[in-house]
């Protein structure tokens, strides 16, 4: 199974890929990786009981330019459970780029449950496997609302290198 | 006689519609799972997105559900339901099958031994002077009779219209001033304070304003608490926060319950 390293200034998160069941978002997911997109990206949507979203912006919410949007494989059976890692998207259902997130809750209602825009719901590709205490630092900061963004960490949460430890 | 009852469950600002199925999923959960352990349930208002008549889609599967759920609810446990501002045209017929009692907007109940005043919290938002006046006219009797005999499809539109018009200027005041927006859509202290001090109480209960809080407030020598309902959405979890929540008060008094987790 594919692993990334996320080295983040809170500390470093290991996810571990599950290609057999989501092969396009983590293929998507690698891509990023590989290409440096997630280099100096922050999780600006924090949400303690939720869960924790980045891989799309820039310190100060800016947007970075992503690639093409995938195709939406939350009907794989994966659960969004806790310490799961699932693709982010809008409310297209099959709108997902690069920014992902990490269930830090069992999120049931996250899930798959009809092919159509209300019920697809959001596709799990890989599980964290090391460093979960950092994704419970992160869920813990401060947060705030900045401009039209809500939920932004106090002070950012920077994922400085993400790089492919196993493929 | 005021209702009284050992332990209670309040939710508000549900907004059903077909289009939130997951909201409304955990709305059906809630009526069949989470209420067993209290005596009564208070639903205080906007249950529903909009509401044109009870005619309107008493035949739609989504209605013959919300109807089943509530009924089975309040077969088992005493249902009060308060009317809100989308909602308000919630009538007889609709209560009768779904066997609630209305209450009136603001009601006196007493929990757990303490007295609160129960609202929907659209009444309370004087600072929207507006608003207040639409409300005024949409609460007349003769108007709203006068409505219900209008055609489906122009009730329809009517309500998209104001859907509409609401949410646009929700944008607007939005981006000119959200300062300014979250005064005037929010409840102001004076009426508070009126009404508490009317029906001599010093707890009140109100939804409306998705703000959801305890607050102990004071207004010259008059103090009083205050609790805010949340609104629920678990349909939009890629902008809002996902929100399904619940004020339980019991003889270990008042508390915020979260059904997301549950």
């Amino acid at each position: 199974m594919a692993k990334v390293l996320l080295k983040t200034n809170q500390g470093d998160i290991t996810l571990t890929l599950d290609a057999a069941k989501a092969p396009k978002s983590v293929a998507n997911f690698l891509q990023y990786v590989k290409s440096g997109h997630y280099d100096g990206t922050i999780f600006h949507r924090v949400i303690n009981n939720f869960m924790i979203q980045g891989g799309g912006m820039t310190a100060g919410l800016k947007q970075k330019p992503t690639g093409a949007e995938i195709e939406n494989e939350a009907n794989n059976g994966l659960k969004n459970e806790l310490g799961t890692v699932a693709m982010a998207r809008t409310s297209d259902p099959h709108s997902a780029t690069a920014q992902f997130f990490i269930n830090v809750n069992d999120n049931e209602f996250l899930n798959h449950t009809a092919q159509n825009a209300q019920g697809w719901g959001y596709a799990v590709f890989g599980k964290v496997t090391e460093g979960m205490d950092v994704v419970d630092t992160i869920r813990k900061v401060k947060t705030g609302n900045s401009g039209f963004h809500q939920d932004v960490p106090a002070e950012d949460v920077v994922i400085e290198k993400a790089s492919v430890l196993e493929e | 006689m005021i209702p009284q009852y050992a332990s209670a469950l309040l939710i508000s600002d549900l907004h059903l519609t077909p289009s939130m199925p997951l909201t409304a999923q955990r709305f059906f959960d809630f009526c069949e799972k989470d209420t067993s352990q209290v005596e009564a349930v208070f639903i205080l208002g906007d249950l529903f997105e909009y509401w044109i008549g009870d005619d309107a889609t008493a035949h739609s599967p989504f209605q013959q559900e919300v109807k089943r759920a509530l009924a089975n609810l309040s077969a088992k446990t005493k249902t009060y339901y308060i009317h809100g501002n989308r909602d308000f045209l919630v009538g007889p017929a609709f209560l009768k099958k779904t066997g609630m009692t209305a209450l009136s907007d603001p009601s006196l109940v007493e929990l757990a031994g303490q007295q609160y005043l129960l609202s929907h919290g659209d009444a309370l938002c004087t600072a929207d002077v507006g608003y207040q006046i639409f409300r005024s006219w949409t609460r007349k009797p003769w108007l709203q009779k006068g409505f219900l005999c209008l055609p489906l499809a122009w009730r329809r539109s009517v309500a998209n219209h104001l859907r509409g018009n609401s949410h646009a200027q929700y944008q607007r005041n939005a981006r000119a001033s959200y300062q300014k927006n979250q005064i005037k859509t929010n409840v102001t202290q004076e009426a508070c304070a009126a009404i508490l001090r009317s029906h001599s109480v010093d707890k009140l209960i109100h939804g409306h304003t998705h703000l959801p809080a305890h607050h102990q407030e004071q207004l010259g020598e008059q103090s009083w608490q205050r609790w805010v309902l949340s609104d629920w959405d678990l349909d939009h979890p890629e902008g809002a926060r996902p929100r399904a929540s619940a004020l339980m008060i019991n003889a270990q008094g008042v508390r915020a319950i979260d059904l997301i987790k549950s």
